[in-house]
């Protein structure tokens, strides 16, 4: 075992042990110290908090020690034989979308090095745009389908067209993403080294960085997504399908009935389909297409709002089928899209993190608040373990601790929308996002930044009653201080974000 | 008994001329653009960036110059195939 290796390994166990160690901890203060209704409340929905955390951090670490297994087990090509390629329909989905955006897509799919190709373009646009993206298609020689009946979801547009493709695999691009030309020849050639493959996911880049704060802070976040996370659900076979960027063998998706139209994250649904019909999935870790991140801060929001929805309607079903019989996982596969699906409670996990500092500074409760000792010394341990780990499998990946943090922050302040989308999600009622959003220059009108603007004015109001309150005690006030004041410095950043994006003239994605 | 050669149709031939011609004339700048965007995470040195860059305007103007060949032999084979064929 390499020297290096070695300490990545001691590294992800000390963070381990850290993690029970203060899990432990906080379990025996919530038991040994209930007392009053509003007092236990509080600390019995603080410790779920807590738990959703460790959970979700056990979960980093039990995938950062499985990427230390090297076997490329899960990366065997087979050889292909230029002159008898197996046949691959190119399908690109999309809905009114910028004719500029969908000629570079046409332009990078068509220059696709593989001949047994059929690029099938899905328009489920407005009446208004269907002459022009006809005409563009037809320039680039590329198939035109549009449906009668105007479909709802990218689901019901593929699964429309779904019957006539004939070929052995179809691949999926959004209409922003522009694969690289060996895109093909390397996926096809993971695919056919086994029938049981069901899908090959390969990792989205956006390109667009330099577009706008919320651009950088989004690539960031999909980068930690996409290097981490998902190569480790590579590793246990769990890996799911992204919507875009990927490779799936027609029949395994025409057994599960195409794409599931139930769910926003129709991918997410379906992918759970095929690994239950015993197919593997393999995630393909080396970036083969870029693509461009959402500019503003409505645009991002209302992903993040998608995604979590999504997320969270299919764990509400999963539950329910695994309870019926009908799924058949691995338990890795369990445990990876039982993480997968409640990350998005990230959102209420913030929230109550917030909420306790300001309610202990203003109303003494939680009381365990009040002997910071045994909290610091487990949790100092255990977080700065944590946020080592997390940044030290960062820098190897040539990432700077301050893009990460970024990323980190933008994850943080999505926290109305997630509440909001995992509620519905859980509730079974299907919402969408809809947000003011202050004419067209792509900016949140002020009073929408209420859930922010609330937070930063109770984290204010705490402090200073805190201040007022010094000497009462001095220990365990100041530490509730920092809280507060690092929690009102991260919503703040929300009124930066929330500017229309100035593209420099240098920075400007140039297509010619 | 000798196999019989796989010789492509002239259809695919057209096609494949001008799939190569997008990819020099319209596809390279794209990838250009995308690399030159993300080649701060690769975590090279700077001047090794711009190196890499100093090469990919290179093979950008190359690029230009072959899709202009290209065009050339598409318009020369789609006589030759009028005339002969």
């Amino acid at each position: 075992m390499k020297k290096r290796t070695r300490i990545y390994l001691i590294l992800f166990s000390l963070a381990a042990l850290g993690l029970f160690v203060y899990f432990g901890v906080r379990l025996y203060v919530f038991f040994s110290n209930g007392h009053g209704f509003l007092n236990v409340t509080i600390s019995f929905f603080l410790l779920l908090a807590e738990t959703h955390s460790i959970l979700h951090s056990l979960g980093f670490i039990i995938g950062l020690i499985r990427l230390r297994n090297t076997s490329d087990e899960h990366n065997r090509h087979a050889k292909l034989d230029r002159n008898n390629l197996p046949s691959v329909s190119i399908l690109i989905p999309a809905r009114n979308e910028p004719l500029d955006i969908l000629e570079i897509t046409f332009i990078s799919v068509v220059s696709l090095d593989y001949v047994n190709k059929k690029i099938v373009f899905l328009d489920g646009s407005d009446e208004k745009y269907l002459a022009d993206n006809k005409n563009l298609a037809l320039k680039y020689g590329i198939d035109y389908f549009h449906p009668n009946e105007k479909p709802k979801s990218k689901a019901e547009i593929v699964n429309k067209y779904l019957p006539s493709i004939l070929s052995k695999y179809i691949t999926i691009f959004d209409a922003d993403q522009n694969p690289l030309p060996e895109f093909l020849m390397e996926t096809v050639g993971l695919a056919e080294y086994s029938n049981k493959i069901g899908f090959i996911q390969t990792p989205q880049l956006y390109s667009n960085l330099n577009a706008s704060p919320i651009a950088r802070g989004a690539a960031l976040q999909q980068s930690i997504f996409y290097e981490n996370v998902c190569e480790a659900k590579g590793k246990s076979g769990a890996m799911f399908c992204c919507g875009t960027n990927f490779l799936m063998q027609t029949v395994a998706l025409k057994k599960v009935g195409g794409f599931d139209e139930d769910s926003v994250t129709e991918d997410f649904a379906t992918s759970v389909k095929i690994h239950s019909l015993g197919y593997r999935s393999i995630y393909y870790n080396h970036v083969r297409v870029f693509g461009m991140a959402p500019e503003t801060l409505p645009a991002y929001l209302k992903q993040q709002f998608r995604w979590s929805a999504g997320s969270v309607g299919v764990l509400r079903r999963l539950v329910i089928d695994s309870w019926n019989g009908k799924l058949h996982l691995r338990i890795s596969q369990v445990w990876e899209y039982f993480l997968s699906a409640t990350y998005y409670f990230v959102g209420w996990s913030f929230l109550i993190l917030m909420l306790c500092p300001i309610l202990y500074l203003l109303f003494d409760v939680p009381t365990y608040f009040a002997s910071p000792y045994l909290y610091l010394g487990t949790f100092i341990p255990y977080y700065v373990l944590m946020m080592i780990t997390f940044y030290s499998t960062m820098k190897r990946r040539h990432y700077k601790m301050k893009d990460v943090f970024n990323g980190i922050i933008m994850g943080s302040l999505s926290y109305p929308v997630l509440i909001k989308s995992t509620t519905a999600a859980i509730l079974g009622k299907r919402v969408t996002f809809e947000i003011t959003d202050k004419g067209k220059s792509g900016k949140l009108s002020f009073l929408s930044l209420w859930p922010w603007t609330i937070m930063i004015a109770l984290n204010i109001l705490a402090i200073t009653n805190g201040l007022l309150h010094f000497s009462e005690n001095p220990y365990a006030i100041i530490v509730n201080i920092v809280w507060c004041t690092y929690h009102a410095l991260l919503l703040s950043r929300v009124f930066k974000l929330n500017r229309t994006p100035i593209i420099e003239k240098n920075n400007v994605l140039n297509y010619t | 008994m000798k196999n019989k050669p796989n010789i492509m149709s002239p259809e695919l031939v057209l096609q494949l001329i001008n799939e190569a011609r997008i990819k020099e004339e319209l596809a390279i700048p794209i990838y250009t653009s995308h690399i030159k965007q993300t080649l701060f995470w690769s975590g090279l040195p700077n001047a090794k960036q711009e190196k890499i860059i100093a090469s990919l305007k290179l093979l950008e103007a190359d690029s230009q110059k072959h899709a202009k060949i290209l065009k050339m032999v598409a318009n020369n084979y789609t006589k030759y195939l009028k005339k002969y064929v």
